[in-house]
């Protein structure tokens, strides 16, 4: 039998306290730059999700650092493409949003068949690079968020 | 005294009275000209003023005497005279009732007549009323026609003013409005660059296309592209937006545009060169200007690894397109895409079902070329 993606999904924005931000290159659409993305597996919690991702992904130790649930759902439709991963008649994806604050820009460990590349951007240059507009929306937020704590 | 004798003019008489040229006095013609050979002398009297009533035996002796008038019986003889004169009388009186009757029936004519008159005036008259009536109503009804279409013709004028008016004032205020809708859109636009929403992306992406328009025609590879097989369905505008989203790409000889297992799933299309596309030690076939290559792992629904290893033959130009760009592209040019390549691939499954023989002198020639290098 098929195993098929869950519709369920999780983008964690891994930034700094200065607000730089950790993007990656998919290695699937050379170009094209994002958080950290997954989708949850089958019994899983989301917030394990987030942490496996991350450490799939890039390498981190998630034990040393936090990682905060946003609260914040985003819905969209499924790249074409990408649908035969999904049971059929699955069109739409539902992604939950973490972050993970690190103090300072750390080396990150890329997994080869994911991604061809990583980045520490700043939030402004990181909000113009990503290509979904969830992960756009995401890291305004989070700069949202941070000078509203600090003023 | 009385006297009953009646007279009548003689031919001398009435010459004179046709022609009196002053030869008898004014009294002495009016009498001439009453005499009627019917009414007797008193008759006459009656009839003329008291002045000539006076002298009326005198001018009678003298017209008599004249020969002006005679006795209306002095042409008879006298011996029937008398006999004659009783026949007349009861003649005359006879024709007198008969005058009567005759009198009284032109009266009851003349009655009929009148009355008949007066019915026909007071048809008249009622009809004069009808239409005096009738003319006056439609006068009357033309006239508050006439008022109305005055009175619309103010009140059209009138709206008109109102409307010049409310334009005038539309008009000025219209000046500073747009002024202000100019520093919006700039401040729009300056907020849009920090927050892209997709919908907003997308009509960034839109005047994006638009000037790609005009850029598209000074695109260096634009002919060369236009002629390729892949773009022979695209409108000149599509092919535009295609460039847009498309790479270029170069390749030298023998340089490996992509390896058997890779990540990957853009696909490319080949502009200039030829390429050798191969698995394992199998060589599968070689492809040259205008076929594309890589869109199984786009395709195919499969992971996205590479199932074939590519090599440049010759030094090779290429597009090379990302199918999430075509994701976010317009549906029309998504669709023309999807077509070529499907296009592409039927070519491709009619050229490998050709006799087994021709295919088998291909793999021979393709593997001694393999060899040869």
């Amino acid at each position: 039998m098929a195993h098929y993606k869950q519709p369920v999904s999780v983008l964690v924005v891994i930034y700094t306290t200065d607000l730089d931000v950790l993007l990656l290159e998919r290695a699937d659409h050379p170009g094209y730059w994002q958080s950290v993305t997954g989708s949850r597996e089958p019994g899983e919690e989301l917030r394990d999700t987030a942490l496996r991702e991350v450490r799939e992904e890039t390498g981190l130790d998630v034990s040393r650092y936090a990682l905060t649930d946003w609260s914040m759902q985003n819905e969209y439709e499924i790249y074409s493409h990408w649908r035969h991963r999904y049971a059929p008649g699955v069109t739409r994806n539902t992604e939950h949003v973490f972050g993970l604050q690190l103090p300072h820009r750390v080396e990150i460990q890329i997994a080869p068949r994911e991604h061809l590349a990583s980045q520490w951007l700043d939030w402004q240059q990181a909000a113009e690079k990503v290509f979904s507009p969830s992960n756009r929306e995401a890291i305004l937020r989070l700069a949202g968020i941070m000078h509203t704590l600090r003023e | 005294m009385s006297n009953n004798r009646v007279f009548a003019r003689t031919r001398l008489g009435n010459e004179l009275l046709d022609d009196p040229k002053g030869r008898i006095s004014g009294d002495e013609l009016l009498l001439i000209a009453m005499i009627d050979g019917k009414t007797s002398i008193d008759g006459i009297a009656q009839k003329v003023p008291p002045s000539v009533r006076v002298n009326l035996d005198a001018i009678f002796a003298h017209l008599l005497s004249a020969k002006f008038i005679e006795d209306s019986h002095a042409f008879e003889s006298p011996a029937e005279q008398d006999g004659k004169g009783q026949k007349d009388r009861a003649a005359k009186e006879k024709s007198g009732a008969e005058l009567e009757a005759e009198l009284a029936g032109v009266r009851a004519q003349l009655e009929a007549a009148r009355a008949k008159q007066k019915e026909i005036e007071v048809g008249f008259h009622k009809l004069r009323l009808r239409v005096s009536t009738y003319a006056e109503v439609r006068l009357a009804k033309l006239v508050s026609k006439l008022h109305n279409l005055e009175a619309k013709t103010m009140t059209a004028e009138e709206v008109r003013a109102n409307y010049a008016g409310e334009l005038k004032d539309a008009l000025d205020s219209l000046q500073p409005l747009s002024q202000a809708v100019a520093e919006l859109q700039l401040t729009l636009d300056q907020t849009l660059r920090m927050k892209l929403s997709q919908t907003q992306q997308e009509q960034l992406q839109k005047e994006r296309e638009s000037e790609t328009a005009k850029m598209a025609q000074v695109h260096p590879h634009y002919k060369k592209l236009r002629g390729l097989d892949f773009f022979k369905g695209f409108a000149n505008a599509e092919m535009m937006q295609f460039l847009k989203i498309a790479k270029w790409q170069e390749a030298a000889a023998g340089e490996t545009v992509l390896n058997e297992g890779d990540v990957g799933m853009p696909f490319f299309i080949i502009v200039s060169g030829r390429v050798a596309v191969s698995k394992g030690n199998f060589m599968l076939a070689t492809l040259g200007q205008g076929d594309f290559f890589g869109e199984f792992a786009y395709l195919s629904g499969e992971e996205p690894y590479r199932s074939a290893r590519v090599d440049a033959e010759s030094t090779c130009e290429f597009l090379m397109i990302d199918p999430l760009d075509i994701e976010f592209a317009p549906m029309r040019l998504r669709l023309q895409v999807v077509e070529a390549l499907l296009r592409g691939q039927v070519r491709r499954t009619m050229i490998s079902s050709r006799p087994i023989d021709s295919a088998r002198m291909d793999e021979k020639h393709h593997v001694m070329e393999n060899l040869s290098r």
